[in-house]
């Protein structure tokens, strides 16, 4: 948290080596927030993201830091999000029109991915949303203590800082939330094997 | 690692997924943009938008990583350390690293200090910092270090150009010479001055401390309390745990003396009877490498055939009492 303010600080005092810590800290984790929820779309995962810095950077005097920067930062990203699939969606009803009626594109795409693999993909995809999805309803500081763990691979002495508990204290909070996130999946009658690849 | 924890690195693994560095460049371009416009409002916008665009166009033709291409800039070196202190570098895959004495920190590296560790960094001939146990920093340059949480001490050359800010979440602190230590906690910071003056800088004031007074400015206070240190103040006994390097060999006792001074703040004053003049011109020999200050000024003042004894902030260098007598 308080390395939070002190970016936000500097970021707000014109310091060009804090914009290139904004980013280099954050880019690549929105990126892989908007990537599972737009489906495995990187263009738009690139775009959510991108979008996501550049508004905080224009409200960053609204940061308050009661909650985490990229707690902010992600609700932030879920408003790009829901703005990129609602257009998206419209431009994609105007193409299915289009493809009703075109066999060249059809041809097209059966040389350019077979379909079973594009089955495959499509699953992929839809593999990585329910788990963003799941991680995202945990309770607490669940998700994101799962999240800085395995997916940013930070340490725990790390993520105790972060989220200001000791060390054994945060290790004991990785065991709740893996339990917690296994409980998630069974809930929804998913277990790993159906999850994996 | 267990099964449990397999299971999940396997299933949240699969959210591993990285940005190309081209996308990075595109994106990184067009945050600079923005920032360059929101710093710069009153500017005409035109030419500055073909330049930075120019820019754009430049780095995603490029095509290659941006992050590479930064060359890593070198403010520090660890000329003494204490215990685990690990290194962070500022780019999206730098790893934690253990620090070693003789290693360089690179500007924008972040520093964790363990629980009972203290690290000695030299910012050039007149300028070191140390930073003590539990300490967590960012060098972001060689005249600027953030204090996230814990302790700095500043030991500037007096009169030499050596400008430093230590920017801590609560303030600012920057040095108008010479020995100074930074606290920084959740919401407050404190400054003692050992020699010449630092200044404090809050968003609500401007004050300036001079040698033997301290500051504490704390979020819910208008303004900082103030207070004067005492000869053997306890917020500076880290400090000597953590000496800078004395080549011994071939300097004189007078030399030893002031930088003795430096490191602990006591000043060393000769008793009656021993002739300053005569002893300060001492040649000395060997090393003190791996003692303390104190612990060195035994050694170095014996080899004279010399003794010491402490009052208040003044250590009093006498001859040693007659044997038997």
């Amino acid at each position: 948290m308080e390395e939070d303010r002190l970016l936000v600080q500097r970021l707000l005092a014109g310091d060009e080596s804090a914009l290139r810590r904004f980013f280099d800290e954050y880019f690549d984790r929105l990126y892989r927030f908007a990537y599972a929820r737009l489906r495995g779309d990187a263009a738009l995962a690139e775009d959510a993201a991108q979008t996501t810095l550049t508004r905080a950077l224009r409200g960053l005097a609204g940061f308050r830091g009661e909650a985490g920067l990229f707690s902010w930062l992600a609700q932030i990203c879920r408003n790009e999000i829901a703005d990129l699939v609602e257009k998206s969606a419209r431009t994609n009803a105007h193409t299915v029109s289009l493809d009703a009626t075109g066999s060249a594109r059809d041809a097209a795409h059966a040389v350019a991915a077979p379909e079973a693999a594009g089955d495959k993909a499509l699953a992929g995809a839809e593999r990585l949303r329910v788990i963003r999805q799941v991680l995202d309803e945990l309770p607490g500081r669940y998700g994101e203590m799962l999240e800085l763990k395995y997916i940013e691979e930070w340490d725990v002495e790390r993520i105790a800082r972060r989220v200001g508990l000791s060390f054994e204290a945060a290790q004991s909070q990785l065991q709740r939330a893996r339990l917690a996130f296994r409980s998630a999946l069974e809930v929804r009658g998913l277990s790993a094997t159906d999850l994996l690849p | 690692m267990n099964d449990d924890e397999s299971e999940t690195a396997a299933l949240l693994g699969q959210l591993k997924i990285a940005p190309s560095d081209a996308a990075r460049a595109r994106s990184f371009a067009k945050l600079q943009q923005e920032f360059a416009e929101l710093q710069a409002p009153a500017q005409p916008r035109s030419r500055a938008r073909w330049a930075i665009a120019a820019g754009v166009a430049a780095l995603a033709a490029a095509g290659v990583s941006w992050t590479t291409l930064q060359p890593e800039v070198l403010v520090a070196k660890v000329e003494a350390l204490d215990g685990a202190v690990e290194a962070r570098g500022s780019h999206w895959y730098s790893r934690a690293a253990r620090l070693d004495a003789g290693h360089s920190v690179a500007a924008g590296d972040s520093l964790a200090v363990g629980a009972d560790a203290g690290v000695l960094l030299r910012v050039s001939g007149d300028l070191t910092v140390r930073l003590a146990a539990g300490s967590q920093a960012r060098v972001t340059a060689a005249d600027e270090i953030e204090l996230i949480v814990g302790q700095v001490f500043v030991d500037a050359t007096p009169g030499a150009r050596a400008p430093l800010r230590v920017v801590t979440p609560s303030g600012v602190v920057t040095h108008l010479g010479t020995q100074y230590l930074v606290r920084a906690a959740h919401d407050e910071v404190e400054v003692a001055v050992r020699e010449g003056r630092a200044q404090l800088t809050t968003g609500k004031s401007t004050t300036i401390a001079a040698a033997g007074h301290w500051l504490l400015q704390h979020a819910a206070d208008p303004a900082p309390l103030t207070g004067e240190l005492t000869p053997a103040d306890p917020r500076f006994e880290w400090i000597a745990t953590l000496p800078s390097e004395f080549r011994l060999e071939g300097a004189t006792l007078a030399q030893f003396l002031a930088w003795f001074q430096r490191e602990t703040g006591l000043a060393p004053v000769y008793s009656e009877g021993v002739d300053a003049g005569n002893f300060a011109h001492v040649q000395l020999k060997g090393s003190i490498d791996d003692l303390d200050p104190l612990e060195a000024l035994s050694y170095v003042l014996a080899t004279a055939d010399l003794a010491w004894h402490r009052e208040g902030a003044k250590v009093i260098i006498e001859k040693p009492p007659a044997v038997g007598g």
